[in-house]
């Protein structure tokens, strides 16, 4: 039984100004699962501000909800006394954005590589430290002998998000959040570092959770697309639907940005220059609608509707991706 | 008038390192004619920051050891520092990668792009200036109050629409554009990137656009370079390129292009992207 990592309708508020009156919300009435039993590749896809990095850091626990729970096996993951903190902090692993930044640049890849193996105790001798190490270096594409013993400048970036990917193994993790791990990697490697994280959900059963803004690669590796926008969900569901069959305009509106790889299919770049329409009113607050078995789309609350949550489509999906096994 | 805009022959620029002399571009040569659109794709490294580099000249620390850049039927090369000051903008200018740190964080928007009618030699009355700067920020669908604003009050996307504002304020006759939308989402790269064509096609000037996107390449350029390793490996009309890539690197980075074709299974491209570049020994 796998732990489950959960957002319950959760709100995320910053303030500033003075006495806080000045407020934005960066997320809002969020409900999503993450890992249990049914592990999937959940992808949220976002501009800059949509609230992805805000998520991440809730589900890490480096922001506290303003309102509703973020929970790990049932245990809210804010204030976690210590013996759960040190449990999900082994068992949630986090991949980040930028390749150059992780690394600190006086020490050579083995040591970010045996601190969290030190820290957790899991290996007893350092013979058997580096025997993890290698495998998980091999298990990333990464040759050892070619990697240990080096300086971080020393690997080129692709390189370097492969070594925090095997970190992230190191632990066994039930759970990966990877944060835009791709955007800063050349293209040629993108589809190498893509291959891995989508082996790590197919052969390991590890839960993944993709922020990025690139639909295609979104696309590529995920079961669920969530697309957030303001902080709000405008449409969650299976990613072939979200991809082919987009029922939002916003969804529609960032898939006709993404350039086509053949150059003879318009994109119609040179009538663009007016700012997009605008797809939440000021203040106003959304829910999800279920349309179809494995969709929901963002409406007005008085709408009615059948009003679902991102966990409900995931359970969905989930379930169709098990019973078409 | 047939004669290009640019004509480069034989370029190589060498960085000297502790190791020795390091050519960083390896006789590059390609010309473009007045309004060409031209696109420079290459890996990190691969030489195409160092060549825009090189043609304006900025390098740090490198030098041009070979070849040479003709501009508008001038040699670059025989022009004085203090003369080439006066090019740059005029003649050609530089939209540079990252707007967000490219822009003075303490002077007001209309302050930095009055700069460069002062150093010049443009003058405007105050409010002359005020209307000249207004108008430019339009060109670039911005607000004519922008000017009053400060760099950290605007988006990612508008900066970057005043770098491009920046570039076109003298009327040059080419644009050098790095990677000018890589720090920017889907949505504001379409819009900017449609920016930088509408103006570059009113103006009439020449650009090159380098980055490592083939996809955003196969829409915005008509010629189309691929370096690897400091070399131009290939040249030729972008559509050509992507119908029948002659180079092993091109066919690479075309195939490894994520699209809403083709789902989960990833066709050992990344495997292939591997080998390809552990064989010729790339780091």
């Amino acid at each position: 039984m796998s732990k489950l990592l959960e957002v319950d309708a959760v709100d995320v508020v910053f303030s500033s100004g003075f006495a806080g009156r000045e407020q934005k919300r960066a997320l809002s009435n969020l409900t999503m699962t993450v890992g249990g039993d049914n592990p999937g590749i959940t992808a949220i896809v976002g501009e800059s501000g949509s609230g992805k990095t805000t998520l991440i850091r809730l589900l890490l626990g480096f922001q506290a909800p303003t309102r509703g729970r973020v929970l790990y096996d049932g245990k809210p993951v804010f204030g976690m006394n210590a013996a759960g903190q040190s449990a999900f902090r082994r068992e949630v692993q986090a991949i980040f954005q930028d390749p150059f930044d992780v690394f600190n640049p006086f020490y050579k890849i083995d040591h970010p590589l045996l601190s969290p193996l030190k820290a957790f105790g899991i290996a007893k001798s350092r013979d058997e430290a580096y025997a993890k190490i290698e495998k998980a270096l091999t298990s990333v594409g990464l040759k050892p002998a070619e990697t240990l013993g080096r300086y971080p400048h020393q690997l080129s970036g692709g390189q370097r998000q492969r070594v925090m990917i095997a970190r992230a193994l190191l632990l066994d993790p039930a759970i990966i959040l990877a944060d835009e791990p791709v955007s800063m990697v050349d293209a040629s490697l993108r589809s190498t570092i893509l291959e891995i994280l989508y082996g790590l959900n197919r052969d390991m059963g590890i839960s993944l959770v993709y922020v990025t803004h690139d639909l295609t690669t979104a696309y590529q590796v995920a079961d669920t697309i969530v697309v957030l926008h303001g902080g709000q969900v405008m449409e969650v569901g299976a990613a072939e639907e979200v991809i082919h069959r987009p029922r939002h305009p916003y969804t529609q509106a960032l898939i006709d940005a993404v350039p086509s790889p053949d150059p003879n299919k318009p994109w119609n770049i040179d009538e663009t220059g007016e700012p997009p329409p605008r797809f939440i009113e000021p203040g106003e607050t959304l829910v999800l609608q279920r349309t179809d078995p494995l969709r929901a789309v963002a409406g007005s609350a008085s709408a009615g509707g059948d009003v679902t949550t991102v966990s409900a489509i995931q359970a969905a999906v989930g379930a169709a991706k098990r019973s078409a096994a | 008038m047939s004669e290009p805009v640019l004509d480069i022959r034989n370029l190589t620029v060498e960085y000297r390192t502790a190791a020795g002399p390091f050519q960083a571009v390896k006789d590059v040569s390609f010309s473009l004619n007045a309004g060409e659109r031209f696109g420079l794709v290459g890996e990190s490294g691969s030489g195409k920051s160092t060549t825009i580099l090189a043609l304006m000249r900025m390098l740090r620390g490198g030098y041009i050891t070979g070849g040479s850049i003709v501009l508008n039927g001038r040699d670059l090369a025989t022009v004085s520092d203090r003369a080439y000051r006066t090019l740059r903008f005029a003649e050609m200018s530089l939209v540079p990668q990252g707007a967000m740190s490219s822009l003075n964080p303490v002077l007001r928007i209309g302050e930095q792009i009055g700069d460069i009618f002062d150093d010049h030699g443009v003058r405007h009355g105050a409010a002359e200036r005020q209307r000249v700067i207004g108008e430019l920020l339009g060109r670039v669908g911005l607000a004519a109050s922008v000017q009053h604003r400060f760099p950290h009050e605007l988006s990612g996307g508008m900066k970057q629409r005043v770098c491009i504002a920046m570039s076109i304020a003298l009327q040059p006759s080419l644009i050098l554009a790095d990677e000018p939308t890589s720090a920017l989402d889907v949505m504001v790269q379409k819009q900017v990137l449609g920016t930088l064509g509408k103006v570059q096609r009113e103006l009439g000037a020449s650009i090159i656009l380098i980055g490592h996107d083939m996809a955003l390449m196969a829409h915005f350029v008509t010629t189309l370079g691929v370096m690897y390793r400091g070399e131009l490996v290939e040249i030729g009309p972008v559509k050509e390129i992507f119908a029948a890539p002659k180079h092993a690197y091109t066919r690479m980075l075309i195939e490894s292009l994520p699209s809403f074709d083709r789902l989960g299974a990833f066709r050992g491209a990344g495997a292939r992207a591997d080998t390809f570049l552990n064989r010729e020994g790339t780091p």
